[in-house]
């Protein structure tokens, strides 16, 4: 071969490949913003060389593919790290509206409570025969179950709150899943036919992001590339172009939602993203923290009934319960106080006279005694908002370094896939000076051509 | 970790970030100003709170120990009134007798220090039957009814319808004092009743009864020895309630500061570092502003 022509057909081919690079390029500048976006790169390849008595002749240029840049180690690892990341700001936002429960740094709660009832008996001490001194104490008494109570139920109405979130995040997983195992049919479909299908592979990569925040698990892509997702133990939730439901259902004896798998119960597989977050509140925190009010609220019942049922009221009659109900699981939720007729305040040792203020004593006392595991119930309290805030602090600062390892993780992926509008422009000069030169080689062999022709016609 | 390529996805990350920091430490700083508190979330110090509530608790008991004490103050002076009274009287008894026990003295003269001496005896039985916020003193802890009454049956003709019981309350977490004397130890001890003493010497003066009169002297006379006994331990019960006073003044005050110190914004720290978190906002927003604003496609053509 050889010729004037085949210039042309050399110069046609590089104007070809100059003008797809120049829109790879377009279209990295038009993605600057796109998040998840990897930059795509136009690979050159000089095109099959003919032999020719002189030796091999190449024959010009071809984009052989357009190609994404990823880094596929980093894409893990901030697919990993979003699912602590779901998880820890589900906790962090979570465990500060349990801290607004416990107010007791805004204004008087139930610890000022606790101190105000058990000073009341030491009050009314003072003065053990008058009626509104005795009120005060069914007062402080009434306020301190008031506020027990109140602090129970807000937690239950959270714990409630938080399952009704369970459903929500169960509907989202199983949307992602279903929009993903679609993404497979597409990729699958479009990859055979020998086209790359980057940017739906971004649209995939930024759907596993958002399905990592929400729940733990496992992917791969197979070689037909498609991404199998498998729960954290392995239950598959995307194979091929199939997506497998998760169902929030409640099973007894439970009142809860459980994750249900097809018939297999996998609540408790569920460790990490947004779900395991809110499971963990659910099953987890809140639970713990009712408990501790049980737990107080029943020692108070308990001591505080047994002392008052030694004493003798006003009248001399025998001191009945003070709190109802009886101590044991349920009393925060519905202590109240059983008294209503101040007189019946039995302030005064059994037989004492109406003055004796003996047992108002005792139970005033009631308040230093280490009732709770070697704590005072005030004390005991006082571990509980700690214990509040310390969860709230653990979660908020995980949160924290959370944020800035994902932060890195996301630097590093831009520093590979992100477009740089600087390289961008350059290589945009590059494609130019290029395609100028190729348009100018073609100018060329066609005066030639045309000197040749004229010369011919003559 | 190096970063070789920055792209303006990176440089706008770091920024937001950093600026998102910034904006929560201001939050946190300005909460703490505006409501005057350093804590206003348990987490902001779950340990320093902890305290806090404990010291909160103290202060409340010791606030409840100021009232008690204050109270025990009232109800111990009134009681040391009376009974001052009440030893007054009898020495005045007593005066009478060892007057009417001089043998120049005529049978009138006595009758009249017989009258003068019930009368006295009248007023006692008034003293000892004192109210304190309607509640009577010396009646043990029978408080509501009326301790002594006449009654000709009754040994000196006052009968004791009190008990013997004595009321504490709480001056600190460790120390009970007692707050009153039961009148059967200050006016119907077996050792020394008041009325009994003074009946004798009533009388002694009105059947002239010379050795009588003398006998019934040395009876009002131990019997006022008591009165002052039970007044002497009144009033050193009301002395440690007024040396209990200002350590609780002072607990508090220690509780306070500590909860302060704990619990309080440091106005003038809160401020300064809202001042420069702002500075440093201001920057950052410069910065953000400037932010890649070029690239090389402004300078090619």
């Amino acid at each position: 071969m050889g010729g004037l022509f085949s210039n042309l057909f050399v110069g046609m081919s590089s104007l070809r490949a100059q003008q797809l690079a120049m829109n790879v390029v377009s279209n990295n500048v038009a993605n600057v913003n796109t998040p998840g976006y990897s930059r795509q790169r136009a690979v050159f390849q000089p095109d099959i060389a003919v032999a020719i008595p002189q030796g091999l002749l190449g024959t010009g240029v071809t984009i052989s593919k357009v190609e994404s840049l990823r880094d596929r180690f980093t894409e893990r690892q901030i697919n990993q790290q979003n699912q602590g990341q779901g998880e820890l700001s589900t906790l962090s936002e979570t465990l500060r509206q349990i801290e607004g429960i416990f107010s007791e740094t805004s204004g008087p709660g139930v610890q000022a409570a606790i101190s105000k009832f058990f000073n009341s008996f030491s009050d009314l001490a003072n003065r053990p025969t008058s009626l509104p001194m005795r009120q005060q104490v069914l007062n402080a008494a009434n306020d301190l179950a008031t506020m027990v109570r109140e602090e129970y139920r807000r937690l239950e109405q959270l714990q409630r709150q938080t399952d009704q979130d369970v459903k929500v995040t169960v509907d989202k997983i199983n949307l992602l899943t279903g929009q993903i195992a679609q993404l497979n049919t597409q990729i699958g479909s479009i990859q055979s036919l020998g086209k790359d299908p980057s940017s739906l592979r971004d649209q995939r990569e930024s759907l596993l992001n958002e399905l990592a925040k929400l729940v733990n698990i496992n992917h791969f892509e197979t070689e037909n590339g498609s991404v199998s997702i498998l729960t954290g133990n392995g239950k598959p939730l995307v194979i091929a172009d199939k997506s497998y439901a998760l169902q929030a259902s409640q099973v007894a004896p439970s009142p809860f939602f459980s994750i249900l798998h097809g018939s297999s119960n996998i609540t408790g597989d569920i460790t990490s993203g947004k779900l395991g977050a809110l499971l963990k509140i659910r099953d987890g925190y809140i639970p713990k923290y009712l408990q501790d009010l049980d737990t107080l609220a029943s020692t108070v019942i308990s001591a505080v009934n047994t002392q008052h049922r030694a004493g003798a009221d006003l009248n001399g009659v025998p001191g009945g319960d003070f709190f109802v109900p009886a101590s044991g699981p349920g009393a925060a939720r519905n202590i109240s106080v059983a008294i209503t007729d101040p007189a019946r305040i039995a302030a005064a040792r059994a037989g004492g006279a109406a003055g004796d203020n003996s047992n108002a004593l005792a139970l005033a006392g009631l308040q230093r005694s280490r009732l709770i595991s070697g704590s005072t119930v005030n004390e005991f309290y006082a571990l509980l908002v700690s214990k509040v805030g310390m969860d709230s602090r653990g979660a908020t600062d995980g949160l924290e370094t959370q944020k800035s390892i994902l932060r890195q993780l996301k630097n590093q992926r831009d520093s590979i896939s992100g477009v740089s509008l600087d390289e961008e422009a350059v290589n945009l000069i590059q494609f130019q000076k290029a395609f100028e030169a190729a348009s100018r080689l073609i100018g060329v062999v066609n005066s030639l051509t045309e000197e040749t022709m004229r010369i011919l016609g003559r | 970790m190096t970063i070789d390529r920055v792209v303006p996805s990176l440089s706008f990350r770091n920024f937001l970030d950093d600026l998102g920091q910034l904006r929560k430490r201001q939050d946190q700083t300005s909460s703490q100003i505006s409501s005057g508190r350093r804590i206003n979330n348990p987490s902001d110090d779950p340990s320093g709170l902890s305290e806090l509530l404990r010291l909160r608790d103290n202060i409340a008991s010791v606030e409840q120990f100021s009232i008690n004490a204050t109270r025990a103050r009232s109800l111990l002076g009134f009681t040391d009134t009376v009974l001052g009274s009440v030893f007054n009287l009898l020495n005045v008894a007593l005066e009478k007798g060892i007057s009417g026990a001089n043998s120049t003295r005529s049978p009138q003269d006595r009758a009249a220090l017989a009258n003068e001496v019930d009368n006295i005896k009248a007023q006692i039985v008034g003293l000892a039957n004192s109210t304190f916020e309607g509640n009577f003193i010396f009646a043990g802890q029978r408080v509501t009814s009326q301790p002594f009454s006449l009654d000709p049956a009754a040994p000196g003709g006052v009968r004791y319808d009190g008990d013997s019981g004595i009321s504490q309350v709480e001056l600190t977490a460790s120390l009970r004092i007692p707050v009153n004397a039961p009148g059967n130890q200050v006016f119907t001890a077996a050792g020394g009743n008041v009325f009994v003493a003074l009946q004798n010497l009533i009388d002694g003066l009105r059947s002239n009864d010379l050795p009588g009169i003398g006998a019934a002297v040395t009876q009002v006379s131990s019997a006022s020895n008591q009165v002052k006994n039970a007044r002497t331990i009144n009033g050193t019960t009301l002395a440690t309630v007024e040396r209990v006073l200002p350590i609780l003044d002072n607990e508090k005050l220690n509780y306070t500061t500590r909860a302060a110190a704990i619990g309080d914004a440091n106005l003038a720290e809160a401020i300064s570092n809202f001042v420069q978190g702002q500075a440093a906002e201001n920057a950052t927003l410069g910065i953000g502003a400037r932010l890649s604003r070029r690239s090389l496609f402004d300078v090619i053509g």
